[in-house]
């Protein structure tokens, strides 16, 4: 009896004792000690800054990938870009990198300034945003703009459809003026997390604004009448007037903070500078070219074939210059020197009052002191006859060529706007494939048209297929 | 009253019993049976008339009755665990009495007859309603092998078992088929009843660029020789006790303890072995044609100085025709260029491992306790890469009073490694420059000479590669892991029929990681000029407490009912920590405080713990039909407050149906059915969305969004099961059969499932997919040969198969990819089995030809059909084991195989394009005068066989393409170096004499044997230059092979000395 008693009671104990704390206080130890849950806007600025201008300025979009294709920089050994072996591992980190990454932190910073109703983190956020989608919709086209980025708010079944271009296009000129229009120097803003402007107010209306030329004149050839009259109220509400007010993300060479290029150099050297640069900056006796390359082991200038597999001895050929390739090299994401391009370009085609040969002048030697070119060196270039502006569509020609060696290490815009002017006139290499067509888009990534089927298939048949020979909206050059 | 007719309930759920039937002649047999050495009752003795329905348990007093025997001539058979089965003759005359005694022998318990359970719950095999098989811890340590994991190959059905080829490295061990979709597929380890980690790491330092580490699969720390036995419980139905992590099945180990030598008594016992090891296959190297393009070569500075010098490819001129080039070692001067076939076989060291082990065996009645020493060392085929583990072990239990029983168990295991190597697709693997590589070099020129006199590395190439012996033993790394697994129970017996036991054991380790790459390493991203090093820790614990009640009332007549009631609380801590100096002040000095740069550092903490109570029952009919039920509930601290509880039942019947029929030729023959869920919860924080912080850019902080969406709506997983099976013994128990099919699905996992990076997002975690597995297990064991002179030969053999099928996944989502390698992607896609690879494939035209381009080489842009290239998983595996045994000899010989399978190999895929192995001679057969190919104009290089485009109509292609052109194409296409893995491996073969006793009785020994002992030593296989069982890492990404190691062959000898006291 004794017995049955003491076993009762141990097991009524022990039972107790975990029937009780079965299910309490377990959630508790379910919290996530390691990261937060809810961040500043300050902490995610930086980082969309940062990743957003590696992804296109950096060594694999930019000097892997469309650099290639517009031939400012070629590749060694490994061929495979440079002849238009598309991987779709490439193409999907760029889309996820771009998407998943500064966009999403972008949108969150604009959600944060609107709820704590700070207009200047707001814009901050927005004119991020646009120069990002701009540059996604120009690499693929039809893209998700205005549903996009919405995961956590959303519900779960996880499509997003796309927009046109069109659509694209007219919203980032209408957020970009707004973002501009919103902006209040003096009210609280973002400072050390803004490794852009340090939280200066008046650079971020001037970048808005410049930025909203670039978008504009992208429409030259399919929507000239409401591209000229945002160009010219963009033009009106202020933009980039000297190099000081270039938006750039300075790198630093501290061994970690370091350009993307120099970085994948350390431990890979296998590009070098195109044969169709290095062939124009000597054609034209450009002072630009020992900045650009450096000369060979026998002290030449010699650049590489793309997409040959002949395939030279590194040794014979220049390799990217020093000012492009070290630690600290800035990523250049809007210089004033585009703006006159843009500037020249608009009142060449009168979409603006100016003298389009001033301002290409005025473009050219924005470049090159950019770059540290001495200014009398400057004068001798633009002295020559050959480089004096022609005007019309030989004038166009000279834009469309200085433009594209101005951008040079801005891999994505050269491309944008190669396939707009086309120019200069580039021929795919001689080993590659594509039937000797250079492509003018990406492809949309394998995942995304399988997790995302319904929306692109849409939007693959609106664009005539979306292959990489397929043009984008604007591209009817 | 109650009691009784809840049996009769389960009864007549069971059916109308063929027992309870009776005919009409029948008689009545009573009697008593007695333990012949003590001459007490016994108890629960199983009394049955063979060849009839009817039988009886004797009662506490020893005494039975069986009613209703049929009349006539009868043989009374009992039967009690422990005991000598005993017959006796009688005449039963209808409505007569007849009475007969016994008087049972005690015996040693078999271990065969016992297996363990879920929950350390030992049962007889009999009593088993579900598919457990059990390897005796003699047969596991028959060969020896470091990894206790590799050990079991061959040796189970339904477990298939990939192991990497790198010395300590891991073995991934799946049972019955992938349940989860990313989730862990392995199955729980428990060891004396405390479940252990498997987890592997693979590094602290993250990804920043090198290889990862194998660091092996944690199990394999257990010393082989300390283990009694392995039990494993194959399918969620055996496992299900041991909650939601034992869906993937369990492996439970039991170490020995003292009784377990009970011939020996208190004793002392020694073993030892060595093995010397060497690679089972080299890939086949071609020797014609050393380093270079298009047969152009010359050395300056090994970094394009030169002609082609940075090229680390075998297009160069041809050798050994006479030819001087200046190389590597020849500063300048002109130098023979010729071959050196054995240039990667000269790499390799002999390895040698060695094995001892003590232990020491102390028994009185009332306690008993088994200590033991093992040391294990190894030093690999791999020049500077070591591996050595030292273990202490106690088991001891003890009877503190009548009632209360005490036992503990200890394992201390001190693991320290040293170089390991690198893995997969980096310079950081020695494997790297043998495959891309000079086929020229010598390697004799590098061995120990490793500087320029400039502090520089000394090398045959300067841009891409290291010197093999630089990666190996320059840029070290080192490991120690300390872990201590330990449990503690008390038993105690309330009544003869009920005990309480209460236990908590837990497994803690903390592993010390170190790696440096000096100044002058090449080809690594992170590794600034002045060298850098990465140093981290890592600890985990898991603690489980638990209760048991186990109830065996005996009283219930033809029913014996055991009942079993717990509960357990597992808390699992893991932190790590670990700091990265990707650049240091003085070159050599690889400590935090000569950083120059901010090190970068990482930390990470998490915590789980789960609640469980659980019950299971089991009813006895006459020890023929078997009736289990379990059930348990969880609650989880990973899930929703309001989803955190979970229950999941089993139901499994097993039923002795040779008690009842004879069957001509049929010893004993059962089936077994059953029917179970397990349910699981989700990782660690997958609620909640985090922020993920990156090292501050020039001192300002980042904090980004995580690209994982969490989810706070999580529902537990499932897994349902059912099996049935049958087990076997024919012909005087020689042939023994053991057949089980399964049928196992699991829903609602929680998965990250892919989403759109438009939504800002690459994955949300979501209850979604199932998978399901089907197949059939065999187990065969026969004895062909029992000869009167001694002579045996038994079989063991095993055949699985298993078919998986991603019925479900997330939404319209038709794939999960599981991972990504070069171009080959391993997936989980709907509607077809798991483990799908997919990759480019030739382009081909209507009839199947592979359609060229104009440059004669198969057509290789990304617009070539993407398509199945395999899966990874086998079409079946087997194992086959052979022991022949005469006097004091034992041969046992045991070969194994998997049966279809693919595996993709980058070792083929490079080599090829780099020119250096043997398969990239075709179309280089002849060179001129100066070593260079023959050009395409004058008849060299190949005609692809194939087909061109012209017009748009194919034609018979007549392209020449050059070799160099032609192979480094193929790698654009993942199709030619997809193969099928089948393999035939003779994995073990051990020849043992064991000493007889008027010689060991000579010198003072109880016991002596020696054997011979080989593993891995011949291999048939059509995959060329590799050997088809890899595995670059044990996730559920398999299939992938890049610059394996090559798999060691390993020869030695065993002893073991038991000295008489």
């Amino acid at each position: 009896m004794k017995t049955r008693i003491a076993q009762r009671a141990v097991t009524a104990l022990v039972l107790t004792a975990v029937v009780s704390g079965c299910g309490e206080g377990l959630t508790d130890l379910n919290v996530n000690p390691n990261e937060p849950v809810s961040v500043g806007a300050e902490f995610l600025l930086p980082a969309a800054i940062v990743s957003g201008a590696e992804r296109l300025h950096g060594s694999s979009l930019n000097m892997d990938m469309v650099g290639l294709w517009v031939q400012h920089y070629a590749e060694h050994r490994y061929t495979i870009e440079d002849r238009f072996e598309i991987q779709d591992g490439t193409v999907s980190g760029h889309w996820s990198s771009i998407f998943a990454g500064p966009l999403r932190n972008l949108y969150e910073v604009v959600e944060k300034g609107r709820e704590a109703e700070r207009p200047n983190e707001v814009a901050v956020g927005t004119i991020l945003e646009s120069w990002l989608f701009q540059a996604a919709t120009d690499l693929w086209g039809d893209v998700g703009y205005s549903q996009a980025l919405l995961g956590r708010e959303s519900p779960p079944d996880m499509t997003v459809v796309y927009d046109t271009q069109q659509e694209i296009y007219d919203g980032l000129l209408s957020e970009l003026a707004a973002a501009g229009a919103m902006i209040v120097p003096s009210g609280p803003k973002i400072t050390k997390g803004d490794l852009i402007y340090g939280g200066d107010m008046e650079a971020w209306r001037k970048f808005a604004n410049s930025l909203r030329l670039r978008v504009a004149m992208r429409l030259s050839e399919v929507n000239s009448i409401g591209a000229s009259a945002a160009f010219a109220s963009a033009l009106g509400a202020g933009v980039f007037t000297s190099n000081a007010d270039n938006a750039v993300l300075r790198f630093v060479d501290n061994g970690v903070d370091v350009h993307p290029i120099y970085g994948y150099e350390r431990n890979r050297d296998d590009h070098s500078i195109s044969a169709t640069l290095v062939d124009t900056l000597k054609s034209l006796s450009d002072p630009r070219l020992p900045i650009y390359a450096r000369p060979n082991a026998f002290g030449e200038y010699v650049g590489t074939k793309n997409g040959d597999q002949t395939d030279p001895p590194l040794t014979e050929v220049s390799r990217i210059g020093t000012y492009f390739s070290s630690a600290a090299t800035p990523a250049v994401i809007m210089s004033y020197s585009e703006v006159l391009f843009l500037r020249a370009e608009a009142a060449e085609r009168g979409w603006v009052a100016g003298d389009a040969g001033d301002l290409y002048e005025q473009a050219i030697t924005a470049a090159m002191s950019q770059i540290g070119v001495a200014s009398g060196d400057i004068e001798a270039y633009l002295a020559q006859p050959s480089i004096q502006y022609q005007g019309g569509p030989a004038g166009l020609a000279q834009l469309g060529v200085q433009k594209w060696i101005s951008l040079f290490g801005n891999g994505p815009e050269a491309y944008a706007e190669w396939r707009r002017t086309g120019y200069p006139n580039l021929q795919a290499g001689p080993d590659a494939i594509n039937d000797g067509l250079i492509p003018v888009r990406l492809p949309y990534p394998d995942r995304e048209r399988s997790l995302n089927r319904v929306a692109v298939e849409e939007a693959m048949a609106r664009q005539g297929g979306a292959t990489i020979n397929s043009r984008l909206w604007w591209n009817v050059r | 009253m109650r009691k009784r007719k809840w049996i009769a309930a389960i009864v007549m759920a069971l059916g109308a019993f063929p027992g309870c039937l009776w005919g009409q002649a029948t008689g009545t047999v009573q009697g008593r049976v007695l333990d012949a050495g003590t001459g007490e009752p016994l108890s629960g003795v199983q009394v049955m008339v063979v060849n009839t329905r009817v039988g009886a348990l004797s009662g506490e007093d020893g005494q039975y009755q069986v009613l209703n025997v049929p009349a006539g001539t009868q043989v009374v058979r009992v039967i009690l665990l422990g005991y000598q089965a005993d017959d006796q003759s009688i005449t039963v005359a209808q409505g007569g009495v007849v009475r007969v005694d016994f008087s049972m022998t005690q015996v040693a318990v078999e271990l065969e007859g016992l297996v363990v359970t879920a929950l350390g719950i030992e049962r007889q095999e009999r009593t088993l309603t579900t598919s457990v098989q059990q390897v005796g811890g003699n047969e596991l340590a028959l060969v020896p092998d470091a990894n206790m994991v590799a050990s079991l190959s061959g040796k189970l059905a339904g477990v298939s078992i990939f192991n990497s080829n790198t010395a300590g490295g891991s073995s991934r061990i799946v049972i019955r088929g992938a349940n989860s979709l990313t989730g862990n597929n392995q199955p729980l380890f428990v060891v004396d009843g405390t479940p252990v980690s498997n987890s592997v790491g693979t590094g602290v330092f993250g990804s920043r660029g090198y290889a990862a580490i194998d660091y092996g699969n944690a199990i394999q720390d257990i010393n082989p020789n300390d283990i009694e036995s392995i039990s494993v419980l194959k399918g969620p139905n055996a496992a299900a006790l041991y909650g939601s992590r034992a869906a993937n099945g369990a492996i439970i180990i039991t170490t020995k303890s003292g009784r377990g030598d009970r011939a020996v008594g208190s004793g002392v016992s020694v073993t030892g072995s060595m093995t010397f090891d060497d690679p089972l296959k080299l890939p086949d190297y071609q020797n014609q044609y050393g380093q270079g393009w298009n047969g152009r070569y010359s050395y300056v500075d090994g970094k394009g100085g030169g002609t082609y010098d940075d090229y680390d490819e075998s297009w160069g001129p041809r050798l050994d025709i006479g030819l001087m080039i200046p190389q590597f070692f020849s500063e300048g001067q002109l130098a023979p260029w010729e071959s050196h076939p054995n240039n990667v076989q000269d790499f390799f060291e002999t390895g040698t491992t060695g094995m001892v082990n003590a232990s020491l065996n102390m028994g009185t009645e009332a306690a008993s306790a088994r200590l033991s020493i093992g040391r294990f060392d190894q030093n690999g085929m791999l020049p500077g890469f070591r591996l050595q583990r030292t273990t202490f072990g106690v088991n001891a239990s003890g009877r503190l009073t009548d009632r209360l029983q005490a036992q503990v168990t200890a394992q201390y295991l001190n693991v320290d490694g040293a170089n390991r190597p690198g893995q997969g697709y980096s310079s950081d693997n020695p494997m790297f420059g043998f495959v891309w590589g000079g086929r020229q070099v010598d390697i004799n020129l590098l061995r120990g000479h490793l500087y320029n006199d400039d502090g520089s590395q000394f090398n045959w190439n300067n841009r891409w590669n290291n010197n093999p012996y630089w990666v190996a033993t320059v840029n070290k790394n080192w490991d120690t892991r300390d872990r201590v697994i330990g449990t503690g129970s008390l038993t105690y017996q309330f009544t003869p029929w009920l005990s309480g036991m209460v236990r908590s054991g837990t497994d803690w380790y903390q592993d010390n990681r170190k790696r440096i790459f000096a100044a002058g390493t090449l080809g690594q991203s992170g590794v600034d000029p002045n060298g850098a090093f990465g140093e981290g820790t890592v600890f985990r614990q898991e603690t489980n407490t638990d209760f048991l009640i186990t109830a065996n009332p005996s009283d219930f007549g033809d029913f014996k009912v055991t009942v079993n009631a717990g509960g357990n609380r597992r808390d699992t801590n893991y932190r790590s920590s670990d700091v990265y100096v990707r650049d240091l002040v003085i070159p050599g000095l690889y400590d935090l405080g000569n950083a120059a740069v901010t090190p970068e550092l990482g930390d990470w903490r998490e915590q789980q713990r789960v609640n469980s109570l659980y019950a299971a029952a089991q009813v006895a009919f006459r020890n023929y039909l078997f009736l289990d039920v379990t059930g348990r509930n969880d609650w989880s601290s990973t899930l929703p407050e309001d989803n955190n509880s979970y229950f999941y039942p089993s139901v499994s019947g097993g039923f002795v149906f040779s008690d009842l029929f004879d069957v001509p030729g049929l010893e004993y023959g059962k089936l077994r059915a059953g029917w179970t869920a397990v349910g699981n919860d989700a990782a660690a924080f997958a609620l909640v969305d985090p922020y993920v912080a990156s090292t501050p850019f020039d001192g300002v902080p980042r904090y980004s969004a995580s690209t994982s969406l969490r989810n706070f709506d999580l529902k537990p997983e499932r897994t349902e099961a059912w099996e049935v099976g049958g087990e076997f013994q024919f012909l005087d128990d020689r042939l023994g059969l053991d057949l089980t099919y399964y049928n196992k699905g699991t829903f609602n996992q929680i998965v990250p499932a892919q989403i759109s990076a438009l939504t800002g997002f690459t994955s949300r975690y979501v209850n979604a997919g199932t998978i399901r597995n089907t197949g059939v297990e065999v187990q065969l064991s026969a004895t062909p040969l029992r000869m009167e002179n001694g002579f045996e030969w038994e079989i063991y053999g095993n055949y699985s198969k298993n078919n998986s099928k991603v019925e479900e996944l997330y939404g319209d989502l038709e794939t999960i990819v599981l991972d990504t390698y070069y171009g080959v992607s391993v997936e989980a896609r709907k509607g077809e089995p798991y483990g799908q690879m997919y990759g480019r494939l030739y382009a081909r035209d209507g009839a199947g030809n592979i359609i060229v381009g104009s440059n004669g080489n198969p057509l290789n842009s990304s617009s070539n059909p993407v398509g199945v290239v395999g899966n990874y998983n086998p079409d079946w595996t087997g194992g086959l084991g052979n022991r022949l045994s005469y006097g004091g000899l034992t041969l046992n010989v045991l070969i194994d195989t998997r049966q279809g399978g693919t595996v993709f190999s980058m070792t083929n895929r490079y080599g090829v394009r780099s020119g250096v192995l043997a398969a990239s001679l075709v179309g280089r057969e002849e060179s001129d005068e100066n070593g260079v190919p023959i050009p395409t104009s004058e008849g060299g290089g190949l005609i692809v066989p194939g087909v061109k485009v012209v017009n748009g109509d194919t034609v018979p292609n007549d392209i020449r393409t050059a070799a160099q052109s032609y192979h480094r194409s193929l790698s654009g296409i993942a199709e030619p170096f997809a193969y099928d893995a089948t393999f035939v491996k003779l994995r073990e073969i051990r020849l043992g004499y064991e000493v007889p006793r008027n010689l060991t009785d000579r010198m003072r020994m109880a016991r002596m044997s020696v054997a011979l002992t080989g593993r891995n030593l011949f291999m048939w296989t059509d995959v060329p230059n590799i050997d088809p069982e890899t595995a670059l890492n044990s996730g559920n990404a398999q299939g992938f092979e890049w610059g394996q190691l090559p798999s060691q062959r390993s020869v030695g000898f065993s002893v073991s000395i038991t000295p008489g006291l």
